[in-house]
């Protein structure tokens, strides 16, 4: 393993002094002068039209500027999760509707002068709604709708993705039904955004904690009509996104109160809005079936994939073949076929969510793997090395390589991590049950069990869609450096992963170093921070670009030391011939030479095309607690082994990991919104009621890195962020299931599930 | 909107004579406010009842050697106070487990038993320990009366008492299921028990056929599955059409074990 | 209503509507946006500040309850434009992520530095549980919290 000199440090995320001084300003801190604030008026029914919106009321209250609903912005339909205008998805939402089609759905706004008097505007507005029979699920739509939710692409359904012929597999077929419910990210920077039109020069300016600051511009310019070059987003600092501000779905409505009023407007949602209207995580159901041959060589599968979109279809179609497309990413098929459909339903929207299908696809795959281990009587480790790609493979859909696939290494050393072995033998020989510190006793109140599973995710568009990074860099007078990138930090870290990568390079304080994020004046066009690209492709960008920095200040050393090139050292801002390191010249006295007495600037511009596409691999290892008496569940110990390549910020990586952990333990345990089944609207819309796994919940998560540093990726380096989730829902619920003698394919377990499983059992055993 | 911060009793009770129809206290404000969140005031008054010194004393009445906790005393002052944790531990333990840290330095007791909700778990402990509610002109608690230690019901023995509850989680959670149990240790049995169901239905409730299960057994020797299955009948009875009370009855066996260890294990 | 309270350790005077909450009347009244709104129900602890040396939430207090007390939020931990010990140690253990918990979840560890100088790591998970961190496993800012706990008893105890 190379050492580096900063990458492969531990270094704290970006801009820490002000997160830890409470002076960072994020997009709900902001005030512009006259600057108003937007209230939603939401629907209160599933689905219906609405006739009328007396607003009478709501005008007297002292504060209220304006009130605005479908009739005062353009009807155009568009699709959220359009990144550029030339994508070709499905347009069925608008700004505001009269046809409403969820619980939280938009009719219009209150613009007021303060929060107070929106909020009292917005609860005296009178809506006179018809209201039509509601569907709130997949299986309803499909038996036909009388009121249709939408005229086209009320149900879609994907390309067949298939390879080989799964129903020529000679072998038993194995079935089994996994799904999971609703979850909401839970960032915990509620969605917020300001717009602010300058009527005179029909030009906007909107600040958004967005993870595309072009697809933000893209979807208000083409709204309203507007030039793109007169319309700047500027991506303020991120709360958390984990998908939940990947589509655009505040922006263009903040563009329309500004556009309306003329004056600065910002939208902040509340926790609850969050959850009814922006997007939450799909609800899927999938039959998986498979055919193993008599070594449990998995011949073939096929996966049949239902996934309520809810009422729009906006990124879900995409998101089926998102989910179809990792079906030979890790497992060494013969065959596969990938059935899918995305259905309309009256319910919150349906959308992205960190790993963007992997975490869906790894679940069900697992899922199918640990029960076939159970049923095959098979350490569940074994099976899979039966099964997984060998190194090196080419997935079979799109065909391209997925890199050093070290599934064996990772399985290996994540088992001693954990300590698999020893707990699965403690567990056979003495039984699950235990007391509360976890000593075997027969006759105690808690099951332990373990679980593991493994993943390989992406790390980037490669070769999806033609992917790149465009950026500059220039060095100043004083030696220090800026960087025009289009980089969306999430929080995690991106940013000085990016300083590091370029201080590496460049020989200097990664400090020094400016990288300011999105902003659509001056950053070349770019796809966006999805689909795990940041490090792999715009680190990679920065790097070769500080490379050519590095090369022009090496061409003025050259000269001015009059030492050929390749006998120059740099170190510290400092560049010196290798044999003569006492005459050494600073970076700024290069700058300044540069610019004084020679052609100018010290600037390039460069773009880095990515031809490959490394999947990082990881195996996770999970204990869990059940308490027999009251169903409730615990994580008592996590381990797991990640294929990173190189880990450019390792402790941050640990805490992404972290992070997917504490997620991955939610949505086995208690993540879950709750729709009720007579009105369609959300059960748990507060925080009260939708659980999370907090601090005295979770134990510390045991982290190793694997760091070949074979692949494209800035020193080797693949994606983490994303792929930190993927195996922790299966991994957990594979532990569960093991404390239980359950096959739980169907998340979260509830404890009121476990007891009554467990009652179920206990009159099975006494028949 | 009218705001009133009395400041103390005589003004408190001014106040409560001059009140608007539509008026609301706000103490520990943890129930009224993510209630109100995101709406306007549906009252015409605020009546601010934290500045009033008398509701927030804590300790033993004059006379009678009763035990008073005012209605503004925060949870986390009521299970800070040595006389509650030694006395009416249960009290302690159900206010040490409400909410988070920050609930508990600003929630208060009053508000808990105010507010009316079915999971509020001052309220089963409040109960099994015999208090009384102190009223300022029948609409505003000014504090609750405990039983002195010594009181005539406790007679030559010790009053002991606990409090275990099941949430949807084990943490900052709101109760499915409280229960408080309070007993009195003579000659080395328990006597005299009271056991509190709160939670489980609108409205906590005493279940005499557990606390009989209590009487006459020695601490650690107490019949614990015929305890829980009294407990889980009396849910069963108290809810039966509920779609949560096959789980609740079930479910009941964790904080009936739990709370019978927390009494087994009472020090003064 | 004039409402007279400290804030930051400096007397304040001000005409306040007091029916508004607290969090409003910092962020919007004294330009203190470091408090930060993440629920508004007191679930997730983003708005944790200290009130009277106690962690309270300012979305669960009115302004008009505010007569005579004491005040802190984080702002007012580097006044003196140095970083308070709690806020160096988060940033050195790497305990800052996305950053909107962190003011919260400092001032929930500077309420339980002063009642408890010497926290285990269980009662650190405890006194935080009642905030919410979406991007860790709790880890780094468990570290932290132990890190500046001994740095400050060598120094003699918080302040």
């Amino acid at each position: 393993m190379t050492d580096f000199r900063y990458v492969g440090k531990d270094d704290s995320v970006f801009n820490t002094q002000d997160k830890a001084a409470g002076a960072a300003l994020y997009a709900c801190d902001l005030h512009l002068p006259r600057m108003l604030q937007m209230k939603l008026i939401l629907s209160p029914v599933a689905h219906g039209k609405v006739r009328s919106v007396d607003a009478s009321d709501a005008e007297k209250v002292p504060g209220v500027v304006k009130i605005l609903t479908w009739q005062d912005v353009p009807q155009t339909k568009y699709n959220r999760g359009r990144v550029r205008a030339s994508e070709d998805v499905p347009d069925q939402e608008t700004i505001f509707t009269d046809h409403v089609r969820f619980v939280g759905d938009r009719i219009g706004a209150v613009l007021a002068e303060t929060k107070e008097a929106a909020e009292e505007a917005a609860s005296l507005i009178h809506l006179d709604i018809e209201e039509y029979p509601a569907y709130l699920t997949p299986q309803q739509v499909l038996a036909g709708t009388k009121a249709p939710i939408h005229e086209t692409d009320q149900v879609i359904v994907p390309e067949v993705v298939a390879f080989g012929d799964y129903e020529a597999e000679q072998g038993e077929e194995l079935q089994l039904l996994s799904s999971s419910e609703r979850t909401t990210h839970i960032a915990m920077e509620p969605h917020c955004a300001v717009a602010s039109y300058h009527p005179a020069s029909r030009s906007m300016e909107v600040w958004t904690a967005t993870q595309s600051v072009f697809g933000a511009r893209s979807a208000v310019a083409t709204l309203f009509g507007l030039d793109m070059q007169k319309v700047r987003v500027y991506k303020s600092p991120m709360g958390g996104s984990f998908g939940c501000k990947q589509e655009m779905i505040l922006e263009p409505l903040a563009a329309a109160g500004s556009i309306a009023t003329g004056r600065p407007v910002k939208l902040e949602l509340s926790r609850a809005e969050v959850m009814m209207c922006t997007v939450l995580r799909h609800p899927i159901g999938v039959l998986t079936r498979g055919k193993f041959d008599e070594d449990l060589r998995l011949k073939g599968v096929r996966l049949d994939i239902l996934l309520d979109a809810g009422a729009y279809q906006t990124i879900s179609p995409d998101y089926c073949l998102s989910m179809a497309k990792k079906i030979n990413w890790t497992y060494d098929l013969q065959s596969a076929e990938v059935h899918s459909a995305s259905v309309c339903t009256n319910t919150p929207v349906s959308g992205s969510y960190r790993g963007w299908g992997g975490p869906e696809t790894c679940f069900v795959m697992e899922n199918f793997m640990n029960t076939a281990a159970r049923r095959y009587v098979v350490d569940p480790i074994e099976l899979r090395k039966k099964n997984v790609l060998p190194p090196w493979s080419a997935t079979k859909i799109l065909n391209f390589n997925l890199g050093s696939l070290p599934f064996a290494e990772v399985m290996d050393k994540g088992a001693t991590l954990f300590g698999w072995e020893e707990k699965r033998k403690v567990l056979a020989e003495q039984g699950h049950r235990c007391g509360k510190d976890g000593t075997p006793d027969p006759a105690g109140r808690y099951l332990r069990g373990v679980g593991m599973a493994i993943c390989t995710h992406t790390s980037g568009y490669f070769p999806r869609r033609p992917d790149w990074g465009t950026l500059s860099m220039k060095m100043e007078e004083d030696g220090s450096v800026s960087v025009n990138v289009n980089i969306h930090d999430h929080g995690c870290g991106s940013v000085m992963a990016f300083q590091k990568i370029a201080g590496e390079v460049l020989c200097m304080d990664p400090g020094k170093i400016a990288i300011p994020e999105g902003d659509t004046l001056y950053n070349a066009i770019d796809n966006g921070c999805y689909t795990s690209r940041s490090v792999f492709v715009l680190g990679r960008a920065v790097m070769e670009t500080a490379k050519e920095l590095k090369d022009q200040i090496l061409d003025y050393a050259e000269k001015l030391l009059e030492t050929p090139k390749e006998e120059l050292v740099c170190e510290d801002s400092r560049v010196f011939p290798a044999a003569d390191p006492d005459k050494s010249l600073s970076y700024s006295d290069i700058a300044y030479y540069a610019a004084d007495k020679a052609h100018g600037a010290l600037f390039v511009t460069h773009t880095y095309e990515p031809a490959s596409n490394a999947g990082p691999v990881s195996a996770d290892f999970a204990e869990v607690e059940v308490d027999t008496y009251t169903g409730h569940c615990r994580l008592t110990d996590f381990a797991c082994v990640h294929d990173i390549g190189k880990a450019i910020n390792p402790e941050v990586c640990r805490s992404q990991i972290g992070s997917a952990v504490q997620n991955g333990a939610g949505m086995v345990f208690c993540e879950q919104i709750r729709i009720d089944p007579k009105t369609g609207a959300i059960q748990n819309t507060s925080m009260e009621r939708y659980h999370v796994v907090r601090a005295a919940e979770i134990p510390n998560v045991k982290v190793e890195f694997l760091e070949d540093e074979s692949a494209d990726g800035p020193f080797g380096a693949k994606s983490i962020g994303e792929a930190a989730l993927v195996p922790v829902v299966p991994a957990i619920l594979a532990a569960l299931n093991d404390a239980l003698g359950s096959g739980f394919s169907a998340v979260p377990v509830t404890p009121d599930k476990v007891l009554s499983f467990l009652e179920s059992a206990g009159k099975e055993a006494a028949r | 909107m009218i705001f009133t911060v009395p400041k103390t009793l005589e003004e408190l009770q001014t106040a409560l004579a001059n009140r608007s129809e539509r008026f609301v206290f706000a103490a520990g404000c943890t129930d009224i406010l993510p209630k109100k969140l995101g709406k306007p005031w549906e009252v015409d008054e605020i009546i601010d009842l934290t500045h009033v010194p008398e509701l927030q004393t804590i300790g033993t009445g004059p006379q009678t050697g009763d035990y008073f906790i005012g209605a503004c005393c925060t949870h986390a002052q009521v299970a800070a106070d040595p006389e509650v944790r030694r006395h009416y531990t249960a009290l302690a333990q159900a206010c040490e487990q409400i909410g988070s840290v920050q609930i508990r330095n600003r929630g208060t007791i009053g508000g808990n038993v105010a507010n009316g909700s079915p999971a509020a778990d001052t309220l089963p402990c409040l109960m099994a320990l015999g208090a009384e509610i102190e009223w300022i002109d029948g609409v505003c608690i000014k504090g609750f009366w405990l039983p002195g230690a010594q009181a005539p019901s406790a007679g030559s023995g010790t009053v002991v008492s606990a409090f275990a509850k099941l949430g949807d989680r084990d943490i900052v959670t709101i109760a499915r299921i409280s229960l408080a149990v309070r007993s009195v240790l003579r000659g080395g049995r328990y006597t005299n028990t009271a056991v509190v169901v709160g939670a489980a239905s609108l409205q906590p409730f005493f279940c005499d056929e557990a606390a009989a299960v209590l009487d006459g057994s020695q601490p650690g020797e107490v019949d614990r599955e015929a305890f829980a299955g009294a407990l889980a009948k009396a849910i069963e009875a108290s809810i039966p059409n509920r779609p949560t009370m096959p789980y609740k009855r079930s479910a009941v066996r964790g904080p009936a074990f739990d709370v019978l260890e927390r009494l087994a294990n009472f020090e003064h | 209503m004039i409402l007279h309270f400290i804030l930051n350790s400096k007397p304040v005077s001000k005409d306040l509507d007091p029916s508004r909450r607290l969090i409003d009347v910092l962020r919007e009244d004294f330009l203190l946006t470091g408090v930060k709104e993440g629920c508004g129900e007191g679930e997730c602890g983003s708005c944790t500040i200290l009130m009277d040396g106690l962690p309270v939430h300012a979305c669960m207090v009115l302004a008009g309850q505010l007569d005579g007390h004491r005040l802190l939020t984080i702002e007012g931990l580097s006044a003196s434009g140095e970083l308070d010990i709690l806020q160096q140690a988060f940033i050195e253990n790497n305990a800052v992520h996305c950053g909107f918990c962190t003011p919260g979840m400092i001032m929930a560890a500077k309420g339980l530095l002063l009642q408890n100088p010497d926290p285990t790591e269980e009662e650190i998970r405890t006194a935080i549980s009642g905030n919410i961190c979406r991007c860790s496993d709790y880890r780094q800012i468990v570290m932290a919290v132990k890190d500046a706990a001994a740095r400050l008893r060598a120094q003699g105890g918080a302040r």
